[in-house]
């Protein structure tokens, strides 16, 4: 059940994000082309280069919609699926709060590390080839050496993973807001949002007190952008497993015991 | 010794806002195999029991039993219901809701769906967006009555449709359910849904005033349910 529930959800918006994904990627290529000539003709003013700032523009747009509409599309479909009047249907069907649950998290999360990785690849097409090394001079080497012993250690490795688990407590908590929001009998969005804020409030000041507490390392130090101490690594998995245990078991404690379907 | 298809005991649910009670200490118990009209004016508990036996709420106290199992997965999967609201996603077209319904409950009879789709003339490829009310609820009652299920649950369904729509209505749910299933319609409208019931349970201010037969009103009291609920209701 939970793989048809996962169906569903991704089928749900696919028309959506494909067409933005399809404009992103097409202006990602008509700019790259035309970037290339500017490149070439850099003496001098031509057309050639409004119509390049015009579609950089038209790229930025598109970039940035991709990211926050790919946000837009996923909360809604959480909301309208589980607590407006398709509710009536997802409740009903043979299946458990939390597969709800779950299903709406991976089919979220599907959805947006699709669309990041759609904005990486056009970038790659707009920047490959046009840009080079010899462009930015010595500051790329200084650049490259800074980051190359993250590039190459397990440090990367590590700081994916939390970014990849932060990702997918980040969509838990706005899962849990809204949760939080259709308890209320009026004005379930704005609650919502309230909530969800109020979350974000408590819990960096909670990660600022515990940083500051527990981890001994001079965070601020360069170095510390590039590595950092097992304590870091271990009490940032301890806070995610926490704030899952909370946001996905309160989403389905409230799912379960306290739906409130308009 | 069958399973009651419905239990209910000292079944109770309040409402957060303003202390209303929903259902207060009912007991009801539902056999298998009949058509059970749930009779009473508005507000008087008649969507909040639907919702009880649905899972789409959580009562106060007490227990409730569909087909003896607690409310959840298993007993979803032997209840068809029909809300008062539309609850389909209006974008989708009509096939594609056959493709879920037919994903999520095993006892969804696709043929008879399109037959039942065809008689009425609606093209599976049309967007439920396109239209009109009455068809849409039409199409939703299709969706529901094409399951076999145990147990039919229909909120007023047939609130707000025309009088031919009714007849279509009522002739659909006689037609196309299981005999040895259990149907249960909430509906004010006593006059249209009186010849088709089998059993009547009347509920006022969110408790069971009367569980009776038909036949049992017409012996005893000697008296239609409509002029029953008409007495029991009176203001």
């Amino acid at each position: 059940m939970l793989g048809k529930l996962i169906k569903y959800d991704l089928k749900a918006n696919r028309n959506l994000f494909l067409l933005m994904y399809g404009i992103l990627l097409a202006s990602a290529l008509g700019t790259r082309v035309v970037i290339s000539d500017v490149v070439q003709e850099l003496e001098g003013y031509s057309n050639v280069g409004l119509v390049a700032a015009f579609l950089m523009m038209s790229y930025m747009v598109a970039l940035v919609t991709v990211s926050t509409m790919g946000y837009v599309l996923v909360i809604r479909r959480f909301y309208h699926n589980l607590f407006g009047s398709e509710g009536y249907l997802s409740f009903t069907l043979p299946v458990t709060a939390a597969q709800h649950f779950i299903a709406k998290t991976l089919s979220g999360l599907i959805w947006l590390f699709g669309s990041m990785m759609v904005q990486i690849i056009s970038l790659l097409i707009l920047f490959s080839g046009v840009f080079s090394r010899d462009m930015f001079g010595e500051n790329m080497d200084m650049l490259i050496e800074l980051y190359e012993p993250m590039i190459n250690g397990q440090d990367l490795i590590l700081q994916l993973v939390l970014a990849i688990l932060n990702s997918v407590v980040s969509l838990m908590m706005i899962y849990f807001a809204v949760c939080l929001g259709q308890m209320a009998r009026r004005r379930r969005i704005l609650t919502a949002v309230i909530c969800y804020f109020g979350m974000s409030f408590i819990f960096s000041m909670i990660e600022g007190v515990v940083t500051e507490a527990f981890i001994t390392m001079d965070i601020y130090a360069l170095e510390s952008l590039i590595h950092y101490d097992v304590g870091y690594y271990l009490m940032n998995v301890l806070l995610v497993v926490l704030k899952m245990i909370i946001f996905g078991g309160g989403s389905i404690l409230i799912m379960q015991k306290k739906l409130n379907l308009e | 010794m069958t399973t009651p298809i419905l239990e209910c005991h000292n079944l109770t649910k309040c409402y957060d806002h303003a202390g209303k009670v929903g259902l207060k200490n009912v007991e009801l118990t539902l056999g298998r195999g009949k058509i059970i009209g749930l009779l009473g004016p508005n507000g008087s508990g008649k969507t909040t029991l639907i919702k009880l036996i649905t899972g789409l709420l959580m009562p106060q106290s007490g227990e409730l039993y569909v087909a003896g199992y607690h409310v959840g997965p298993l007993s979803k999967r032997v209840v068809s219901y029909l809300p008062e609201l539309t609850y389909l996603n209006m974008n989708q077209k009509v096939k594609h809701l056959f493709d879920y319904f037919e994903d999520f409950y095993p006892d969804f009879r696709r043929e008879r769906a399109e037959n039942m789709l065809g008689r009425l003339g609606i093209s599976p490829e049309e967007r439920l967006k396109t239209m009109s009310k009455g068809t849409k609820e039409k199409v939703q009652l299709i969706l529901v009555m094409s399951r076999d299920a145990e147990f039919y649950v229909l909120d007023e369904p047939i609130a707000g449709v025309d009088p031919a729509a009714r007849d279509y209505i009522l002739e659909t749910i006689l037609s196309n359910r299981n005999p040895e299933s259990s149907v249960l319609l909430s509906t004010h409208l006593i006059h249209d849904i009186e010849p088709v019931l089998d059993e009547v349970v009347m509920i006022k201010e969110g408790q069971i005033q009367l569980v009776s037969t038909v036949e049992g009103i017409k012996e005893r009291y000697g008296c239609s349910v409509d002029e029953m609920f008409r007495e029991v209701f009176k203001c």
